[in-house]
């Protein structure tokens, strides 16, 4: 099973830095390689370009930026959701970690 | 008339055990109606007495039987006797004074001015003077009348012989003679035919003429002529002033002063009150609008319009139980109202009659009053209309609050809205049952097939809607009525044939009678056309402020306008020394050169809510409907003018603008409690269509942390009510129904949206509950670390975050709240910390942009910044303030800010 990178994006990057801790811990523990970090939303771009992002997840607060996103992604074929929100809230990153790899498509 | 009433009266005289109407009309062969009329006018003159019961037994008053005496109306009993009409009676005087029998008088006025009850008093105070015998005539007769057949007006004033004309088959005495030795009183004497006027004039010089069709013998009369008109026209005026040597002028209302404007108003609210030995209360603005406006039909149209008002309140008083009639400045007709317009044109003046401090004024049933024959207002048929309608409909058990809006209303105007109401609500066909809907095919296909004509979905849906409730009412024994019944039989007797042969089917098919009345809705659907109307020209709603100040108006539009990078809303300045009626004249001139942008609607914003009664004086005149907020500040305007150019509609601003107006105040107020949470689901009924929006919500709703409520919707105001006792216990998640409901900016769906996948979607996200705080604090804990106490922290963010949307008025998506939430939780850990700033691409821009969003956001702000003293910068309030207005729900995601 190949490596999977999942981007994180909220406003500053701070709150889905958390997440991507729990979250990583959640693959190591099912031994899943995976490559997990947040950015912001203004740094989003730049990281797109660097590196090869297999999924992009969205907090909850900046919902409002997916269409911008789905834009962007769609002609590299990266799928996209905003996060589940009671995970979110619950800052469960077994559960989340799931949603990524389900749009995935494993 | 009276001797009837006399003959009644006898009649009960003769049986003192009673009588009731029926036996008294079949005995006296009389009209059973009429004689219930004249039976309410004997129990209020207190000859009869009523004795309760069905039917109702009449006993004529033993101890009471006194005539109802009635003084004579003299000079002294006219408004401004010794003002505006002292000269005018000088001249009455003198002209019947004049020996030997008086002067010929020719009396000029405007229509209204009295120039009858005039002649009455000319004519008493000849009797009083002993110029006339007590028992001399006083004949009247308006030239008016016979104006368009010149042969019966000449023989009707000067008799006719048999055989003057065919028809004439035996001499007729004519007035002239009748009034031998009195007075004859010729109103509208400008309509007299060249040879009356010449018959006339013969008269005046001689003292003799000549009936129709009498050749050689001439007759003669003692007869002192007073003439009326309101012709003032030169050519009238040569002719007649020539002949008739006294000419008294009347003065018209505008002529007299604000002191006898006031008692007039005061007698003939008095008058009322006496006529119905009742109590009157009148509201002080309402008295003021009677002194103030512009009466065209001067005295007589003010009598009028009051005696409208009487009765309505009468009608009030009667179908509600009242101990008193109470008349409200919002009972009177548009016109009198706007004589409050006027009220700054003198004020100190006005405040004389009317203390500022009493907010009404109380008219108590007084002595006999003056009676003046000719006046037609006085009588009490109005009234007695009103008591017949009420004791008939009261008796089949219709709840009060209907029967009063069905017998005011125009009954067209009544169904039209009903229509209107039924047709808007875009209900999925699921919620009528197959049966009505089956049934409703079934009938409309018969109705096009006899009547000829089709009729499209559209009406055969709405049909079904009014079916299924109706069928609901007539289960539920509940009456329906038809207030104007006879009326729709007889203009569409072809429908009406079809609807009682498609009342049968309804019949037969579910078992139950349909009344008459329901009939007739029936055959107003079926005359009802219901052609899709054209999709009008989607103008946006204009916003107007209008406020007082050189330009107060116009620099806080321009602020605004500046502020939203927009041209949206007219201003319009009112300096203090402009009049208010000035500033109404300014708006309506507007609306009328603007009629054609205007069909949205028409927003009002105004500084004092005295400006408010534009609004509606504006619809009313102008058809534009027309929408009023008062004290508004920059916000709402804001919010106003921002949702306008979106294309909102006029309700939908106006409730938002009210609600954020409303919920400032209450905010400051209402305690944070821990509310239980509830979905409100309603339908007419509470049963019908609620029971099926219930079992298509169910599925998606966590029914252990939030409720369904199913309510009926009545009335709206009474909706509203209920919401807010519910918003005591319940935090309400949203409202479905059948009725579109906006109110304190609860999500409302409607029936056809929850049948809708993708909406019942958006429903369900709404309706969930959010994230419990609990989970949050837990998962955040030993996470952030630099506060002492992330509940506390979350606990005061949640807060904020609920007060940042009510003062923005917006609901963010669900799951945002929490999402912010945490941001927040981060951002106040990363300032404790001292990290570095981030930047806010085209800051600038944006603030400008949302200046008031990122102010409140702020301003909610600081109390976090207070707890933990940290500054936040304004970058973050940037994003934040973005998070909340990019989220709202109702955002069209494809607007890109990039």
């Amino acid at each position: 099973m190949a490596k999977k990178t999942i981007m994180l994006v909220c406003s500053a990057g701070m709150s889905t830095s958390l997440l991507v801790t729990k979250m990583q811990k959640a693959a190591d523990e099912q031994g899943i390689e995976a490559d997990i970090f947040a950015v912001s939303a203004s740094d989003a771009d730049a990281n797109l370009e660097k590196k090869d992002v297999n999924v992009l997840l969205l907090g909850p607060q900046v919902r409002f930026m997916k269409s911008q996103f789905e834009q962007k992604l769609a002609p590299k074929g990266i799928p996209l959701e905003v996060i589940n929100m009671s995970d979110y809230g619950m800052m469960n990153g077994t559960n989340v970690l799931a949603q990524a790899l389900k749009l995935i498509g494993e | 008339m009276p001797n009837r009433k006399q003959q009644i009266l006898d009649l009960l005289r003769d049986h003192p055990e009673g009588m009731n109407a029926t036996d008294i009309a079949d005995t006296l062969v009389l009209d059973r109606t009429n004689v219930s009329r004249y039976l309410n006018e004997l129990a209020k003159e207190l000859a009869v007495e009523k004795v309760e019961g069905r039917p109702v037994i009449f006993k004529a008053n033993t101890d009471q039987v006194k005539e109802h005496e009635k003084e004579t109306v003299s000079f002294e009993n006219l408004v401004g006797h010794n003002e505006s009409l002292k000269v005018s009676i000088q001249q009455a005087k003198a002209a019947i004074l004049y020996p030997p029998h008086g002067l010929h008088t020719i009396i000029f006025g405007e229509t209204g001015t009295g120039k009858s009850l005039f002649a009455e008093c000319m004519y008493n105070f000849a009797v009083q003077a002993e110029m006339l015998a007590a028992d001399a005539p006083f004949i009247s007769f308006n030239c008016a009348d016979y104006a368009q057949n010149p042969q019966l007006l000449f023989s009707q004033i000067f008799g006719v012989k048999k055989g003057a004309y065919t028809g004439a088959t035996e001499d007729r005495e004519g007035l002239i003679s009748k009034a031998d030795k009195g007075i004859l009183f010729l109103d509208e004497i400008h309509r007299l035919p060249p040879e009356g006027q010449e018959m006339l004039f013969t008269f005046i010089d001689k003292g003799i003429y000549r009936p129709l069709g009498e050749s050689s013998v001439t007759y003669e009369a003692t007869v002192q002529i007073i003439g009326a008109t309101t012709e003032s026209s030169t050519l009238f005026l040569s002719t007649f002033n020539r002949r008739i040597p006294m000419t008294i002028n009347l003065p018209s209302l505008k002529e007299r002063s604000i002191d006898e404007r006031y008692e007039v108003v005061m007698l003939f609210i008095k008058q009322e009150a006496s006529r119905l030995n009742q109590r009157i209360i009148v509201e002080r603005d309402a008295i003021l609008a009677f002194m103030l406006y512009d009466a065209e039909g001067n005295i007589g149209q003010v009598k009028r319009d009051l005696k409208l008002v009487c009765a309505k309140a009468f009608l009030h008083y009667r179908t509600h139980d009242e101990p008193y009639l109470t008349v409200i400045q919002k009972d009177l007709p548009l016109q009198v109202q706007k004589g409050l317009l006027r009220i700054k044109e003198a004020p100190e003046r006005i405040d004389r009659f009317v203390d500022k401090h009493s907010q009404y004024l109380t008219f108590d049933a007084g002595a006999d009053e003056v009676v003046w024959s000719q006046d037609p207002t006085q009588s009490m048929e109005v009234y007695n209309t009103i008591e017949e309608k009420v004791s008939t409909l009261t008796s089949r058990e219709l709840e009060k609050i209907d029967l009063e809006a069905l017998i005011e209303a125009d009954v067209d105007q009544y169904f039209q809205e009903y229509v209107k109401e039924l047709a808007s609500n875009d209900l999925h066909r699921e919620i009528i049952g197959t049966e009505i809907w089956d049934l409703t095919e079934k009938l409309y296909d018969i109705a096009e097939e006899k009547l000829g004509r089709t009729y499209n979905v559209k009406s055969r849906f709405t049909f079904a809607l009014h079916l299924q409730s109706s069928l609901e009412r007539i289960k539920d024994h509940k009456s329906i009525i038809h207030p104007n019944l006879n009326n729709i039989r007889k203009n569409y007797s072809k429908e009406f044939q079809v609807a009682i042969e498609l009342s049968g089917l309804i019949e037969e098919q579910f078992e139950i009678e349909i009344p008459f009345d329901e009939i007739g809705f029936i055959t107003m659907f079926l005359s009802m056309d219901m052609t899709e109307k054209k999709a009008a020209m989607e103008n946006k709603v204009a916003v107007v402020l209008l406020m007082h100040g050189k330009s107060t108006a116009s620099s806080m539009l321009e602020a605004v306008q500046e502020l939203l990078n927009t041209e949206t809303g007219t201003a319009l300045n009112m300096p203090l020394t402009m009049e208010v009626r000035q500033a109404y004249n300014q708006l309506k001139e507007y609306v009328e050169t603007n009629k054609e942008q205007l069909s949205s609607g028409l927003l009002l914003l105004t500084d004092m809510g005295s400006l408010n009664t534009f609004g509606n004086m504006i619809y009313e005149e102008t058809g534009i409907r027309t929408k009023a907020i008062s004290m508004v500040t920059t916000m709402c305007v804001l919010e106003a003018v921002r949702m306008a150019g979106m294309g909102r509609s006029l309700e939908d601003i106006y409730q938002n603008v009210q609600m954020s107006f409303q919920s400032m105040v209450r905010n400051q107020f209402k305690s944070q409690k821990d509310l239980r949470k509830a979905i409100v689901v309603t339908c007419f009924t509470g049963e019908g269509v609620a029971a099926k929006i219930y079992d298509r919500i169910l599925p998606v709703v966590d029914t252990e942390r939030i409720e369904i409520i199913t309510m009926q919707y009545f009335e709206k105001e009474a909706f509203k009510k209920h919401i807010d006792d519910l918003m005591e216990v319940y935090e309400i998640k949203a409202i479905v129904g059948t009725v579109n409901i906006e109110y304190q900016n609860i999500p409302f769906f409607s029936a056809f949206d929850i049948f809708n996948n993708d909406k019942l979607n958006i429903f369900k996200r709404i309706a969930a509950d959010d994230v419990p705080l609990e989970q949050m604090v837990t998962s955040l804990e030993g996470t952030i670390k630099s506060v002492d106490s992330v509940q506390k922290l979350l606990t005061l963010l949640q807060k904020l975050i609920h007060q940042v949307q009510s003062d923005l008025h917006l609901i963010v998506e669900p799951g945002v709240d929490a999402g912010i939430i945490i941001h927040l939780a981060f951002l106040v850990d990363t300032i404790l910390q001292k990290k570095e700033n981030r930047e806010f691409k085209n800051l600038e821009q944006f603030k400008k942009l949302y200046r008031i969003e990122m102010d409140a956001v702020r301003t909610n702000l600081m109390n976090v910044e207070k707890q933990y003293r940290i500054k936040i910068p304004e970058a973050e309030i940037a994003f934040i303030t973005q998070m909340f207005i990019e989220n709202r729900i109702n955002q069209n995601f494809v607007e890109n800010q990039s």
